[in-house]
């Protein structure tokens, strides 16, 4: 076989609706001389003259403002006025933040790292997973220069077990027999998206961008049949708490099959088993307290991988004192390592999975891959608005997306984050992401340095009553 | 000092300021009900109304200088006295779209104002901090309510050496900053002058960043720091052996293990001609130096510069890993002079935004961390330790000199005193809007040298002055003692007795 670098090919992909900016700009018509002043101040376009009426100014278009403000000290008689885009400001929520969406939109249209002047601009830490660095190499330590390409730094994970140790007969045979394990080139895949969304179309779509990726995508077990055959062998199916008749035929090829957790798994689990022996098993389970105990009883039953699902923020899936994945994987992770067990499993993690750092970050918290869900449907201009209770009301009406652009738009953005992994990867001198897997020693936490470098400075000074 | 080179500020004067004149905190209105009666422009004593001589009507308020609803207790308030119930005074509706967390937007007119006027703005310390939420965001000093001795601000010593070395060049600033780099290309050459006249009328530096030494900066050259970075561009043997302080940039705070940045579009025919390189094809520098990947490579660096120029002072620009601490030791043995640390949170041309938010920690960490360590070392007297990456006033230099630095490095802070207003867009198209971040030869002509250089120098002029007045204020006589003094600083949330106000 030829050698061939993984790539991903991206295309722009621009947005079928005008993007939420954060700054909206009006006009005081009643002030407002029609100068045009505004036009020739504004290098983004953002003022124009009525198309049917020259004398007049057509209401600012905000969507291109980029907060300069040169239209508005220019205006001789202080027409202008800019504000923050209150649609901005209300999309989303305190975790799904409005800059996410934007993010996020930029990507899918470019497939591009979203490149900015000016330094950070956001607030000092921050929680969850925005209260973490990670490291870099410089002058003492190894460096990678991944991002133009050269140097290969590899983002291809393994999902399966690995026996600790192998045993060999006297004749110098390998004895131990190894379990299968599926390479994929990318620590992410894709997972069933909220109910409402899983539709047929949103189905055919992730199903192709997974093939075209050659990542995996989680299907519910009616849906996989629905799926075009070609992008099948990247469909995973996800089994419920039975199988019928007419699942037996996407289980016996599927690659990999996902089985929900529940009372009757031991069950489900033989029944797979004797459809389809050689098909790696994932158990989906939500990321809750005891979530270690669950994994290493599914060690026992010899599982490939553990799909640890958070709430969609990323929380412990629980009423009170829900610990956020930052917090909960890490502790899995190392409960894992301290029983010398984490290699007899893969662990994926979802939920809460919002921007492109938090792939890397949760992989240095010990997952092996992520799965995403809303950022994808955000790729599609989805607003989390949640009306897709009625379809016809969606405000971007995603029933209606074309599917060459839809799978374009999830290509571009998963191109994006891999891109973005490479360039935290690089920047730590590493070479392989499955190295980074479980190296909290090259992340900085806000409360560790807080506690290690302030706490004996401030200490007892710093007050003079 | 000898002969005045052109162009650079002798004193504080005020500047008009057009580019942010448009913008106060307060929004004074003036409605159709107004007859000219021209009371408002007798009673108010900050000028917001004026009637200019000739003139039938009065004129647009000057919404930036009033100090808003609060003026209602003063007997002047304009509204009061107005005849007809013309006026009123609000919250400016603008005000949250300027800025952003780090730096708010009090923080940007407070700049403003001191680069119009060279005096810090009435109501004191109130815009000293943004609303990051930590960092020096949530540090304060502590001034005693009896100084430790009696020093007056006029005694102050703000000098700081910036060879702490046995051998070499004795080179001194006279103020505890310089001015951090900035390629010809990332900003326009008007920028740079702008710079390099104000940091010369201040004895201070500043530095080329990494795009090369346009002729004109020439004459200001015992100002001005060369910077050698990944890329090279622009480095030549008359480069290196023109500047007092040769800066091996390894590495920058806002993209911390990645390259520079140049995006094609602003990489003009005059830029790429300095850099020596190909038009409107983006450029990116190499990370790392693909010549050093051990501390013994970085002496050999340093050892090629002194061969070149022996005279030099060597100032080594790295970014805050985990093991900033070991990075700086291994400086300091290979010979550098000065460690210049860059924060996370560092100003920058253009970087992924990936890497500002992610990579490396912030420089409130950084600095004890390494000042610490270098004192346990037994060398912090020999080297000088310089911080940046998010420092944006003169109580954020103190601060970083109080948790351990000798002094800090400024970029931004001086971007925003000639009109930045943090947009962000400084990395495509035609560049800043506002003729700050751009080459473009019509956005370009906006901003004079003359017209930045002033202020700027009136920023610093400010900084001296508040500097000098919380030094006396501590009961410190030099900027050197202050340098880790955490004591003489008060964490908001970690402090003993914090929450007590």
């Amino acid at each position: 076989m030829p050698y061939e670098r993984y790539h991903i090919p991206t295309a722009p992909a621009p947005p079928k609706h005008a993007v939420i900016g954060k700054f909206k700009v009006i006009r005081d018509t009643e002030v407002c001389r029609s100068c045009g002043r505004c036009i020739r101040a504004c290098i983004y376009g953002a003022h124009e003259r009525k198309a049917h009426d020259d004398r007049a100014m057509e209401e600012p278009i905000s969507c291109r403002c980029k907060n300069c403000f040169r239209c508005i000290q220019e205006c001789p008689t202080h027409a202008l006025t800019m504000i923050m885009n209150p649609e901005y400001s209300s999309l989303g929520d305190f975790y799904w933040e409005p800059h996410r969406f934007f993010a996020i939109s930029y990507e899918a249209e470019t497939g591009r790292i979203p490149v900015l002047g000016a330094g950070y601009r956001g607030p000092f830490g921050g929680s969850w997973f925005d209260g973490m660095w990670t490291d870099m190499s410089e002058i003492v330590r190894p460096t990678r220069d991944g991002i133009h390409g050269r140097e290969c730094i590899s983002t291809s994970v393994d999902i399966g077990r690995r026996p600790p140790f192998l045993e060999f007969g006297a004749d110098g045979r390998v004895l131990t027999k190894t379990p299968s394990i599926l390479e994929i080139q990318l620590p992410i895949i894709f997972d069933v998206l909220p109910d409402m969304q899983m539709t047929k179309q949103m189905m055919s779509v992730l199903s192709h961008a997974a093939a075209w990726l050659g990542t995996l995508c989680i299907a519910p077990m009616e849906e996989v049949m629905g799926v075009s055959p070609q992008h099948r062998p990247h469909v995973v199916p996800l089994v419920g708490e039975r199988i019928r008749e007419a699942d037996v035929e996407a289980l016996s090829s599927a690659t990999v099959i996902e089985i929900a957790k529940g009372d009757g798994f031991e069950g489900i689990l033989r029944e797979v088993k004797e459809i389809n022996r050689g098909a790696l098993i994932s158990a989906r389970l939500p990321m809750a307290p005891g979530a270690l105990d669950e994994v290493l009883s599914l060690c026992e039953y010899k599982i490939d991988a553990a799909h640890l699902v958070a709430d969609r923020w990323g929380f412990e899936q629980q009423e009170e004192d829900k610990k956020h994945i930052r917090q909960s994987l890490r502790e899995l992770h190392q409960g894992l390592i301290d029983r010398a067990m984490r290699d007899d499993i893969s662990l994926i993690v979802s939920g809460g999975i919002a921007a492109a750092e938090h792939v890397p970050k949760s992989i240095i918290l010990g997952a092996d891959l992520v799965a995403v869900d809303r950022a994808m449907m955000i790729a599609l201009e989805c607003r989390l608005c949640a009306t897709c209770t009625a379809p016809q009301i969606c405000p971007v009406e995603i029933q209606n997306a074309d599917h060459d652009w839809a799978v374009q738009r999830i290509v571009n953005v998963v191109g994006a984050w891999r891109d973005q992994l490479l360039e935290v990867m690089g920047a730590m001198g590493i070479r392989e992401v499955r190295r980074l897997r479980g190296e909290i020693g090259r992340a900085m936490f806000v409360e560790d340095l807080e506690g290690e470098v302030f706490a004996p400075l401030f200490k007892d000074g710093g007050f003079h009553g | 000092m000898a002969d005045r080179l052109p162009g650079v500020p002798e004193s504080v004067r005020a500047v008009p300021f057009p580019q942010s004149r448009f913008f106060g905190r307060f929004k004074v209105d003036r409605s159709a009900d107004c007859i000219n009666c021209g009371t408002c422009a007798t009673v108010c004593p900050y000028g917001v109304h004026d009637r200019r001589a000739g003139w039938g009507r009065i004129s647009h308020p000057r919404d930036w200088l009033c100090i808003g609803p609060e003026c209602q207790v003063n007997s002047f308030f304009c509204v009061n006295h107005c005849p007809v119930n013309a006026l009123s005074v609000k919250d400016n509706v603008m005000f949250p779209s300027l800025g952003d967390y780090r730096w708010s937007p009090r923080l940007i007119v407070s700049n403003w104002k001191q680069a119009e006027t060279g005096v810090p703005p009435a109501g004191g310390m109130e815009s000293e901090v943004g609303n990051s939420g930590g960092g020096f965001d949530e540090m304060s000093i502590a001034f005693p309510r009896e100084p430790e001795a009696d020093v007056q601000p006029a005694s102050v010593d703000l000098r700081v050496m910036l060879n702490r070395r046995k051998e070499g060049e004795r080179v001194e600033i006279g103020v505890p900053f310089y001015g951090g780099g900035m390629s010809f290309g990332s900003v326009g050459l008007s920028i740079m002058l702008s710079r390099a006249m104000a940091c010369a009328a201040w004895n201070t530096f500043t530095c080329t960043g990494e795009g090369g030494y346009p002729e004109a900066l020439v004459p200001y050259k015992d100002h001005i720091i060369t910077q050698i970075a990944t890329g090279l561009f622009g480095v030549r043997e008359e480069t290196i052996q023109r500047a007092r302080i040769v800066e091996f940039k390894y590495a920058q705070g806002a993209k911390p293990g990645l390259g520079g940045h140049l995006l094609w579009d602003k990489n003009t025919p005059d830029v790429a001609r300095m850099r020596e390189a190909v038009p409107w094809s983006s450029l990116f520098s190499p990370f790392p130096f693909h010549s050093v990947y051990s501390v013994e490579d970085h002496k050999k660096h340093i050892d090629w510069v002194r061969a070149i120029h022996p005279k030099a002072l060597v100032s080594v620009k790295v970014s805050t890993p985990t093991d900033v601490d070991m990075v700086a030791v291994g400086s300091y043995f290979a010979g550098a002079n000065i460690i210049h640390l860059d924060g996370g949170y560092g100003g920058t041309g253009a970087a992924p935004e990936i890497a500002k938010k992610n990579i490396a920690m912030p420089i409130e960490f950084a600095i004890p961390k390494v000042h610490k360590f270098l004192a346990n070392e037994g060398i912090r007297d020999e080297v000088v330790l310089f911080a940046s990456g998010g420092i944006r006033t003169a109580n954020d230099v103190l601060k970083a000199v109080a948790l351990g630095a000798d002094g800090a490095v400024i970029g931004t802070s001086e971007l925003v005193a000639v009109g930045c207003v943090r947009c962000g867009n400084c990395e495509s198209g035609r560049g800043c809007p506002r003729g700050i971040a751009t080459t473009d030869p019509e956005l370009s002509r906006i901003i004079t040298s003359e017209w930045g250089a002033q202020r700027i120098y009136n920023l610093f002029h400010s900084w001296d002055f508040q500097m000098r007045d919380a030094l006396s204020r501590l009961g410190l006589k030099s900027i050197g003692e202050l340098r880790g003094r955490t004591d003489l600083l008060r964490h908001a949330r970690l402090s003993k007795g914090a929450g007590r106000r």
